[in-house]
């Protein structure tokens, strides 16, 4: 690792000699790494925007369907998203002190502080798994799939499949680390990209089994032999909360009965589905016009705003919020994995810091579009 | 092509332009002549200032241009006075002009409490005009003076309605209803009031792009006199008792938007064409096939996806309530006609006055009662 | 005042004591691979190069064959329209039997293909991607931007959104229109999903370059370059960068959602599941109207550039032209609404944009005035680049003074979505951006290539452009208040002559645009050797020679006022000018200098 430390010159740059990993477009180290960090928060005022087009489309849904959201947000389970928050945050302070540690030259604490929050990361993807795998057994998806049903018994497919992944993360992930710790002093970089990639698999591992610990077991409820959705108090929220819009008494067609909660689903299912058919947008959810033979009467359809509308509506922007978070968590630990690399080369040092740096700054945006989100998703009243 | 270009330029000398006025066609309805008027104030704001700008690029241009023994002169690089006057004189221009705009938008977001409200459905690509006793029509018709609110909304995609006589559009967006009202106070110049196949009236666009037959989602205003719009609603409404079976079928094909989907020359559209199937065995999307007798036609209309026939995607929207059952017997007949069956001529159960008959078949379910709407 | 006799002593200086001569740097030209052993080696060296210059190069070979693209898709276009029955275009359809439907269905695929070539992959990256990647760094008399990596990530993401384009293309088409409205765009049986993934990737080239930009000048100015001694043409690439990074992402999220809606069917625009079409018209409009200052920014730029160079005269009113590049690229994100006052949104909602909508007219106004004051008392000279500038002045002028009736709430009713607006657009992105960027492309070409090209013929080429653009596009503004439609593939009989002028107006531009291309790519092959600075520029990439070597300036020059052209000589023998070096003996200061363009 090369110390030598620079003074910023300002005047005449092409005397003294250069820092390695000085680019030849940049008068000196100070600007490269100026230029560096103001790339670094344009890109997260990006992806700020970027968010903000998510938690903008949960507002105006949210704004209009209140309802819905209250009673669909009883899915989700509180403290699993209170644990995952608690470990973001815990992530969040390690990478700082991580960031203060290579300021200081304390290589050792550079790469444990990495390798820890990498483990943070890690954890919560596996709660994330659990969270996901149990909706989807229960049928819980979104707006286009959705066919929960209140008080039914969901299936165990997904839940059948976690022991095999828990087994598989755990063994691999101890495996490598092992192999990649024992690596480590004679190839530092393999080494520990080995006992990050370990680290990272072994803490998914321990995710799921926190979650599956936290979370009761699905109760074998009795199945309410074909309950109808009438009775669901969302549907009755709805009737009220959308009489107004309604011009005509809006004559829902029977599809079917009431086996599946939302009452719009049913019909779209009986229409085939919209989305790869290219059909026309499910106007046939508007049926239900009257016709009153007699005085030849006839009403046009009545929108469909009320029509159709169930707890999967909340959970399409659950599953896109959150499923867009933890694609930037996924893209967050590459990079960390990468800092923990050529922090092994030796690499980083108080002259030259910016990756760490700039990374640090991105875990942080990751974190706090979390803390935004556990509120708006499992905290609703 | 080349004959094209042959025809259109025979047909260029041949055609004047049927356009009142240079801008606009001539303004039907009450709000319009405020559009207009609006409308020439900004122009010749407009015209002014290109003129002011370009006079002066014409004007530096040919007295400043480069030539031996002429060289730039220093002047200011800046005159704060100068600025400040060319950009509070355009902001008082230009807030005079929101304001004009905003007044005159109101007006046009604002229908009277009395309007005469026609209820409009967009489909691909079609109008229909539902008018307060159930009537439907594929063209709008209202009367003359009298403000008339549409109260619209679309089925598939958004749609938007827009007469240019009377300066109005509003988009159609399916699951909410969008409002747009006017009051006409012209009859269209070549309409003679008499309906049928040449009767004029104002054009009708849609102009929210619709897919792939957005331009031929035509209709016309027809605009009546005085006192004669309600014998014209009541006379319409009958229609059919008077009409030949297969004849009426006819005209509820080219109205309703059969005609979109299905060609009656045999050539496949979006959905199967109707000649020639009457009576034949078809194979369905499901691997079994059906007979196309009355009761699958029936059945096609109100639940059009139940049975799908093979090489068709199921697109087409449900007619429950849009059709009454003597329109349904009307099309099953025009369908049989193309098929070679005699349909009779005139209906041969018309029930006395007031009542509905049919085939004999009873109201269906799906069909409650419902008031004027 | 710079007297006859000032010009003659400093040609006269140059001659006696070339000592006064500003030393142009030479070297191997950028263009050039030293070391190179075969062409296998030259490709090498271009696919993976760093260099700025090189990068703009390449994109601008492909805005050039995106351009070729969306304009022979714009020929099918007026093609179909010279008569009112569709009829030619069968062969784009899909599906369908009939004759008519399937030429619909073909005109719909061709309007589309020509909205999102020219909007994604032409206009939005055209300036920026290919002029201001090659001259934002030179003028900042930098070796490079900030990233060079990122720089050629940008250019090759545009190359793998084009491929999802043009497979879109090859494939069933497109026919949702370039905005890709639900619930048509989720219901349509074209290639929607590769069309927006290509957007999608489009859109974060477009944010990796503004990115570059709005870094390298924060952090690589040279001493002595101060924010209001800029070129404005760093204001108006640095405004651009800005909306680039803000809005950019929300039309990436909006395409994702978009998706997600095609496949999963989650609802959020998707009227029979409790969504809202209309938001996605919000979020749509809530980029792509930023967008269109993202398109005429750089325009305004380039002409703020040539139109003092091209009058030897300081530009009139520096700083209003760099804080009205801000305000429109701010005020920009306020007025997204005014896209569908007809579109059920509140009238409340309408009056608020309505108004903001006015209030970007004053700072385009403003420049516009100041351009023109430019003007006053300079010795012009009507070289190709102003001529096209002068053609600018003219097109955008009507541009925006017809964005004045679409403000205007009740006659929007009235004109939206008819061919008013669509001749509105193309007068201010055609006749605005283009216009400007060919303006850019000629005043820079003999920097960028070494070469001059034939003054004539190019002349004669932005007349035909001119000339062919007015009468493609002015009669559809009157076929626009007589109630055409836009996006009609048939008309009525009242339309056709004006569609017939239409169609002879773009065969006219094509001509000119056609003459255009043969005469830069003919000074390519037999061009004369450019000098340093043909036209007496006083922005530093002047400064390097024609063209630049790999890293642009052996040490960063001098900077002075850059519109000051008081030292600036005309040597006959090298056929451009000359900057001649004060007198420092003598006590003479350089001549920016004394006049701060600031109003410090």
């Amino acid at each position: 690792m090369s110390t030598a430390t620079l003074e910023p010159a300002h005047d005449a740059h092409d005397e003294h000699e250069h820092h390695p990993s000085q680019a030849h477009h940049f008068e000196d180290m100070e600007q490269q790494f100026q230029a560096g960090k103001l790339g670094m928060w344009l890109f997260l005022a990006q992806e700020v925007l970027f968010f903000a087009g998510l938690f903008a489309a949960y507002t105006v849904y949210r704004y209009n369907h209140p309802e819905v959201f209250v009673d669909a947000h009883h899915h989700l389970n509180t403290t699993l998203g209170a644990v995952n928050t608690i470990v973001l945050l815990a992530s969040s302070l390690a990478i700082a002190w991580g960031v203060r540690a290579v300021m200081r030259g304390d290589q050792k604490t550079l790469i444990a502080t990495h390798v820890f929050t990498l483990g943070c990361a890690a954890l919560f993807m596996g709660v994330k798994t659990v969270e996901y795998t149990h909706k989807w057994d229960e049928g819980i998806y979104w707006a286009g799939d959705y066919s929960h049903v209140e008080g039914a018994h969901g299936g165990h497919y997904f839940h059948d499949l976690l022991p095999t992944l828990t087994f598989t993360s755990f063994g691999f992930g101890a495996l490598i680390a092992v192999v990649g710790y024992l690596w480590i002093h004679s190839k530092p970089v393999r080494g520990w990209l080995l006992t990050s990639i370990g680290v990272s698999l072994f803490s998914m591992g321990a995710g799921i089994v926190l979650a599956k610990a936290m979370t009761p077991l699905a109760t074998e409820a009795p199945t309410h032999g074909g309950g109808h959705a009438a009775a669901h108090s969302q549907e009755g929220l709805a009737e009220q909360g959308h009489a107004a819009e309604v011009l005509d008494n809006v004559g829902h067609s029977t599809g079917s009965p009431g086996e599946i909660d939302p009452l719009g689903d049913a019909q779209a299912a009986a229409q085939g589905e919209t989305a790869e058919h290219g059909d026309s947008s499910g106007a046939g959810a508007l049926e239900g016009p009257v016709s009153d033979v007699a005085t030849g009467v006839v009403s046009p359809a009545a929108p469909a705003l009320m029509q159709g509308v169930t707890a999967g509506n909340f959970f399409s922007i659950y599953f896109v919020m959150t499923g867009v978070h933890a694609l930037h968590i996924i893209a967050g630990m590459i990079a960390i994995t990468w800092i923990v690399c050529r922090s092994a080369a030796g690499e980083f040092g108080p002259s030259y810091y910016g990756p760490v740096e700039y990374v640090g700054l991105y875990w942080h945006i990751v974190d706090l579009v979390w803390i935004y989100l556990f509120p708006l998703l499992y905290l609703i009243h | 092509m080349i004959e094209n270009l042959l025809n259109s330029a025979n047909s260029l000398t041949a055609t004047a332009l049927p356009l009142a006025g240079f801008w606009f066609r001539e303004a039907a309805s009450e709000n319009a002549g405020d559009v207009d008027f609006l409308f020439n104030a900004i122009l010749w704001i407009c015209v002014f200032f290109f003129v002011l700008i370009v006079a002066m690029m014409v004007v530096f241009t040919a007295r400043y241009y480069a030539r031996p023994g002429h060289s730039a002169e220093h002047t200011a690089h800046h005159n704060n006075a100068l600025e400040a006057t060319w950009s509070i004189i355009p902001l008082f221009i230009v807030m005079w002009i929101f304001g004009a705009g905003y007044w005159g938008y109101m007006n046009l977001r604002t229908p009277p409490d009395s309007a005469y409200e026609v209820q409009v459905i967009g489909k691909k690509w079609n109008w229909s005009f539902v008018y307060p006793n159930g009537y439907i029509d594929a063209n709008l018709h209202v009367p003359i003076d009298e403000p008339v609110k549409l109260v619209m909304t679309s089925d598939d995609v958004i749609h938007s309605v827009f007469i240019p006589a009377f300066r109005v559009k509003m988009d159609v967006v399916p699951g909410r209803y969008s409002k747009v009202w006017f009051t006409a106070n012209k009859m269209a110049p070549t309409d003679d009031g008499s309906g049928g196949e040449d009767m004029g009236g104002f054009d009708l666009f849609c102009t929210e792009y619709c897919g792939q037959q957005h331009s031929s989602m035509l209709a016309k205003v027809i605009v009546h006199e005085s006192g004669t719009f309600q014998d014209w609603l009541v006379e319409a409404s009958n229609w059919i008792d008077k009409t030949p079976p297969a004849v009426a079928g006819e005209r509820l094909y080219k109205e309703r938007g059969c005609a979109a989907c299905h060609s009656i020359d045999g050539s496949t559209k979006a959905g199967p064409t109707w000649k020639g199937i009457y009576g034949t065995e078809e194979p369905l999307v499901s691997g079994e096939s059906v007979t196309v007798d009355e009761n699958y036609i029936r059945e096609s209309i109100l639940n059009p996806n139940a049975k799908v026939r093979a090489g068709f995607k199921p697109v087409m929207p449900s007619y429950q309530g849009q059709l009454k059952e003597r329109e349904i017997d009307a099309i099953i007949w025009y369908i049989k006609s193309l098929s070679g069956e005699q349909a009779p001529d005139a209906w041969p159960d018309l029930p006395a006055e007031g009542e509905e008959g049919g085939e004999g078949e009873a109201p269906t379910d799906g069909e409650a009662a419902a008031t004027d709407v | 005042m710079i007297s006859q006799s000032r010009e003659h002593t400093l040609l006269e200086t140059i001659h006696n004591d070339p000592s006064r001569r500003v030393p142009v740097p030479q070297g191997p030209s950028y263009l050039t691979t030293p070391g190179a052993e075969s062409i296998w080696d030259v490709v090498k060296s271009w696919a993976f190069t760093l260099d700025h210059k090189r990068i703009g190069v390449m994109y601008l070979v492909g805005i050039m064959t995106a351009f070729l693209l969306g304009g022979i898709m714009a020929g099918f276009v007026r093609m179909e329209l010279w008569d009112g029955q569709p009829n030619l275009l069968g062969f784009l359809a899909n599906d369908g039997e009939d004759p008519v439907t399937r030429a619909q269905d073909g005109y719909n695929q061709a309007f589309t293909l020509h909205g999102a070539i020219m909007t994604f992959l032409f206009i939005i990256p055209s300036i920026p991607g290919a002029l201001g990647n090659i001259f934002l760094p030179m003028m900042l008399g930098a070796k490079d931007v900030a990233f060079p990596r990122m720089n050629l990530c940008s250019f090759y993401l545009w190359c793998f959104g084009a491929l999802f384009f043009v497979g879109a293309l090859f494939t069933t088409g497109l026919d949702t229109g370039w905005t890709f409205y639900t619930p048509y765009s989720t219901s349509t049986n074209t290639a929607v999903i590769a069309a927006t993934m290509g957007v999608f990737i489009l859109g974060f080239s477009s944010i990796f370059t503004g990115l570059n930009f709005v870094v390298t000048v924060n952090t690589m100015r040279p001493k002595g370059m101060t924010w209001f001694k800029m070129p404005l043409f760093l204001w108006g690439i640095y405004s651009t960068a800005i909306i680039q990074i803000l809005a950019t992402p929300v039309l990436a999220i909006t395409l994702l959602l978009l998706i997600a809606e095609r496949t999963l069917g989650i609802g959020v625009f998707d009227p029979s599941r409790g969504g809202d079409p209309v938001l996605y018209q919000h979020f749509f409009w809530f980029y792509s109207h930023p967008a269109v200052y993202i398109m005429i920014l750089p325009g305004m730029a380039i002409i703020s550039e040539v139109i003092p160079v091209f009058c030897r005269k300081h530009i009139f009113g520096y700083m209003f032209i760099a804080y009205s590049s801000v305000a429109i690229a701010l005020l920009g994100f306020l007025v997204w609404g005014h896209h569908m006052f007809t579109s059920t949104e509140s009238p409340m909602a309408a009056v608020i944009f309505s108004a903001l909508t006015f209030s970007v007219s004053i700072p385009s106004a403003i420049k516009v005035f100041n351009w023109t004051a430019t003007m006053y008392k300079g010795s012009i000279v009507l070289k190709t680049p102003m001529l096209y500038a002068l053609s600018f002045l003219f097109l955008f002028t009507i541009g925006g003074l017809t964005g004045l009736f679409l403000g205007a709430l009740s006659v929007d009713v009235h004109l939206h979505d008819t061919y008013f607006v669509v001749a509105h657009f193309h007068y201010v992105m055609m006749g605005g951006t283009l216009i400007a960027f060919l303006a850019g492309l000629h005043y820079w070409w003999p920097k960028m290539f070494g070469k001059m090209y034939n003054e004539f013929f190019a002349s004669i080429a932005c007349l035909l452009v001119f000339v062919g653009f007015n009468l493609t596009f002015f009669p559809q503004f009157i076929l626009g208040t007589q109630g055409m439609p836009r996006r009609y593939a048939g008309y009525e009989p009242e339309f056709q002559s004006l569609h017939q002028m239409s169609t002879t107006g773009f065969v006219v531009l094509g001509c000119g645009l056609f003459l255009c291309l043969g005469v830069l790519i003919h000074s390519l092959l037999a061009g004369k050797k450019a000098p340093a600075n043909p036209w007496g520029s006083g922005t530093l990439e002047w400064k390097a020679c024609s063209p630049p070597t790999h890293h642009n300036f052996e040490t960063t020059p001098w900077v002075g006022d850059p519109y000051v052209y008081d030292d600036f000589v005309y040597d006959p023998e090298i056929e451009g000018y000359v900057e001649v070096l004060p007198d420092l003996a003598r006590g003479e200061v350089p001549a920016g200098a004394e006049s701060e363009p600031s109003e410090a």
